[in-house]
């Protein structure tokens, strides 16, 4: 099996069920390309450097997912590049992929992105979005 | 024969050459011989990152601070992922 990361950067009007949405699809592309997912997680809105397709706002969600070694370039090439380019064009403003060395470590949220721009590092600006009920997924380790 | 003059360096540009050189300190990478701090870097990080940047977004050279060569590349290679995801800025003002 061969890990991979994708980090989103999707469109600051999304409300929870869109995201949720977007989510889900590109866990069910992964499933049916055999693969498993480990670690969705919805870092929330954040001030971008710079404005993306005009938005100077923008959601990040960070997923981490393997996919099997037969036919993991088949299913990032085609796949998950439809997924994105095709599917979700609208939605997803930005997207990169990185694979994980095999002796990557558990995911951890990195510091609070500090507002680019200001001269002092401050804690990042979060708007909170509105809260809904939905299930949350939860981390998954990986097992040895 | 012409006489061949020899300048004589002032004492006052003799001490400037002296503080000028015990000034100098070798500058080490700070990546080479620390594992944390090369597993922390990751495109994601950005309050790592900044610290290699210019106030106006541009990467600092390997001379001022003070990287090796493969450590400046691995380096610039996540600046330039965190700038395509607007994590780091390209350029100090982008028109909007």
């Amino acid at each position: 099996m061969v890990c991979y990361e994708t980090l989103m950067l999707m469109r600051p009007e999304m409300s929870g069920d869109e995201l949720s949405n977007v989510e889900r699809h590109f866990e069910e592309l992964i499933s049916k390309a055999g693969g498993k997912m480990h670690v969705v997680d919805r870092w929330g809105k954040y001030q971008l450097a710079y404005p993306v397709r005009k938005n100077t706002y923008g959601i990040y969600c960070l997923i981490r997912y393997q996919l099997p070694k037969e036919t993991y370039a088949k299913t990032l090439k085609e796949d998950v590049a439809l997924f994105f380019k095709i599917k979700h064009h609208d939605d997803v403003m930005r997207y990169f992929t990185k694979r994980l060395d095999d002796d990557f470590k558990q995911y951890q949220k990195p510091e609070p992105l500090s507002i680019v721009g200001e001269k002092s590092p401050t804690e990042a600006k979060k708007i909170e979005m509105p809260v809904e009920a939905e299930e949350e997924i939860q981390p998954k380790t990986e097992e040895a | 024969m012409a006489k061949k003059f020899k300048l004589k360096v002032s004492a006052r540009l003799l001490r400037k050459k002296i503080r000028k050189q015990a000034a100098v300190t070798v500058k080490k990478c700070r990546f080479t011989a620390n594992k944390e701090l090369q597993d922390a870097l990751d495109y994601k990080n950005t309050n790592l990152l900044k610290g290699f940047i210019t106030e106006r977004g541009k990467i600092l050279p390997s001379r001022v601070s003070g990287n090796s060569a493969y450590w400046q590349r691995q380096l610039a290679k996540q600046i330039k992922i965190a700038r395509y995801m607007a994590l780091l800025p390209y350029c100090p003002v982008h028109a909007t």
